[in-house]
């Protein structure tokens, strides 16, 4: 039986791809929002920039967690995307609004 | 194609409208109705159906769209999940129970709906434009099958001398059970979509729904559940003895009477397209909860300053703005599965990932807000602790939160129902 096929697993990779679709949806709405100069723009910006960093760190930590050892080592490209994850939260990104 | 996010303008229109009726009509209500847990809110259901036969608004059918052919007008796009979405959210807003005792077409009708033939779809939906109320249910549930459907034991079996249907078994936690077949003066007579089986060895593929009428001899309500929230919404136990129904009852064309090698999609087809809008009804709750919160941070002084790195904001900040990320995103998962519904678009993996999503939120905000509130969040001079009770329905009903993380699971990684049980 493959770990997928395992609930634990399986709700987990649900989990992340729901997390994803819902940081892409508020990103791709606050990039609208930008486009159209509405009033709100830049406080959906800031949402949108603050779920997507907590979601990165979410998603990846458990991929390296789903992988295990392999997850863990540097043959692997996982445990390089939680660390390039990280770095979303210290950008100053917001400038740009 | 370009990305819209606007709401259409026939959707944009009414929201004046329904937040009127969410403050007039149920909320100013919704505490009467928490604690007088099976009355029912006759003056709001009547209102509604006035106003349902002008719009069409509340019920879970989508209007079949006028066929009035000008070649020169531009084809608008379908919206009516999408309309059908911000309906529930703003009823809900209002009162969650309430808006769940709105007549006219909810699970029962959305079935037919989902899967019946033009001839079912007419003669059991277009009572809902009549003069007096009418409430439909789904019926799915029994003791000894929640989320596992494929262990349903009502059976359905032909009797070929009278060409009927008869129906044997009991049927719990049904939603708007008692208004379907409790001849209530005021109601006109209603249905119940009744899920049986035709093989019991056939596991899902002898599955088959059936719409039973109000009045039909050997169908009664056993009992009415008192329960954690949602209190305004019945919720019916339905016995079933020899109930016998027309042959035409059974949901789609009549060859799937007697072929039980092939599965009937059609209760799946239903959820994808009840779902998002059950997930809509939710995040009306957890709105309330949240304008509420901010409401009375904002009346004690508390500024949340958007904006500012994490590190400076306020531990109530952080939450607050949170509480806005979970909200604002769970609602446009919502909003793109009820766009693919419109379009015909295949979605049942974005139907179960709005629903795993306002499952989530609206449980995770309702608490917090409770939370942040402190006494008041606690107290019933408030309803913020109503909103909590309301909010874990979202997370139950229409599909667990589980059985929709594994439908969604099932979706991305391409398994079946045997791969990942």
């Amino acid at each position: 039986m493959k770990i997928a096929q395992k609930q634990a697993i399986a709700f987990m990779l649900a989990e992340m791809r729901t997390e994803i679709e819902a940081s892409r949806l508020l990103t791709w709405e606050a990039a609208w929002k930008i486009d159209q100069h509405h009033e709100d723009a830049f406080s959906e910006a800031y949402l949108a920039n603050t779920g997507a960093t907590d979601m990165a760190m979410t998603v990846t930590d458990r991929a390296v967690q789903i992988l295990g050892g392999h997850g863990y080592i540097r043959e692997h490209p996982v445990e390089m995307w939680m660390r390039n994850g990280r770095g979303f939260a210290t950008f100053t990104g917001l400038a740009i609004v | 194609m370009p990305i819209e996010f606007e709401a259409p303008k026939p959707i944009a229109n009414q929201q004046f409208v329904l937040k009127t009726v969410a403050e007039e009509m149920m909320r100013s209500r919704s505490r009467y109705f928490d604690e007088h847990e099976h009355e029912i809110p006759f003056d709001y259901i009547e209102f509604m159906q006035t106003v349902k036969r002008a719009t069409g608004a509340g019920s879970l059918v989508p209007r079949e769209e006028k066929k009035e052919e000008d070649p020169n007008k531009p084809k608008r796009p379908p919206i009516g999940y999408q309309m059908l979405a911000h309906i529930a959210e703003a009823l809900a807003w209002g009162d969650v129970g309430m808006y769940l005792c709105t007549p006219g077409g909810m699970l029962g009708a959305a079935a037919v709906q989902a899967a019946g033939t033009p001839e079912q779809k007419e003669k059991f939906l277009t009572r809902f434009l009549g003069e007096k109320p009418v409430f439909d249910a789904m019926c799915m549930t029994e003791a000894g099958a929640g989320s596992d459907t494929s262990a349903i034991r009502t059976s359905a079996v032909l009797d070929k001398a009278t060409n009927e249907w008869v129906l044997n078994g009991e049927k719990i936690f049904v939603t708007a059970g008692d208004k379907s077949l409790t001849p209530y003066e005021k109601f006109d007579n209603g249905f119940i979509v009744v899920w049986a089986t035709l093989d019991p060895k056939a596991g899902r593929a002898g599955m088959r729904a059936f719409v039973v009428e109000a009045g039909t001899p050997g169908v009664r309500v056993e009992k009415l559940e008192h329960k954690l929230g949602i209190r305004c919404s019945d919720t019916a136990t339905i016995v079933l003895q020899d109930a016998r129904v027309p042959f035409d009852h059974i949901l789609g064309s009549p060859t799937i009477a007697t072929d039980t090698s092939k599965g009937f999609k059609g209760a799946m087809a239903t959820f994808d397209a009840t779902r998002p809008l059950v997930a809509a009804g939710g995040i009306g709750v957890a709105r309330a909860a949240l304008e509420f919160v901010k409401e009375k941070l904002a009346e004690n002084g508390v500024v949340i300053r958007h904006g500012l790195p994490r590190q400076k904001l306020t531990s109530i900040e952080r939450d607050v703005i949170d509480m806005e990320i979970m909200l604002k995103s769970a609602w446009l998962m919502i909003i793109k599965a009820v766009w693919m519904a419109d379009n015909r678009k295949s979605n049942a993996l974005e139907s179960s990932m709005s629903k795993v999503k306002a499952g989530d939120v609206t449980t995770k905000i309702t608490q917090k807000v409770v939370e942040i509130l402190g006494p008041l969040g606690y107290s019933r001079e408030f309803l913020a602790e109503k909103w909590f009770r309301d909010a874990k329905i979202t997370d139950i009903y229409e599909g667990t939160g589980q059985i929709n993380r594994l439908v969604v699971a099932r979706q991305i990684l391409e398994y079946s129902g045997k791969d990942l049980r």
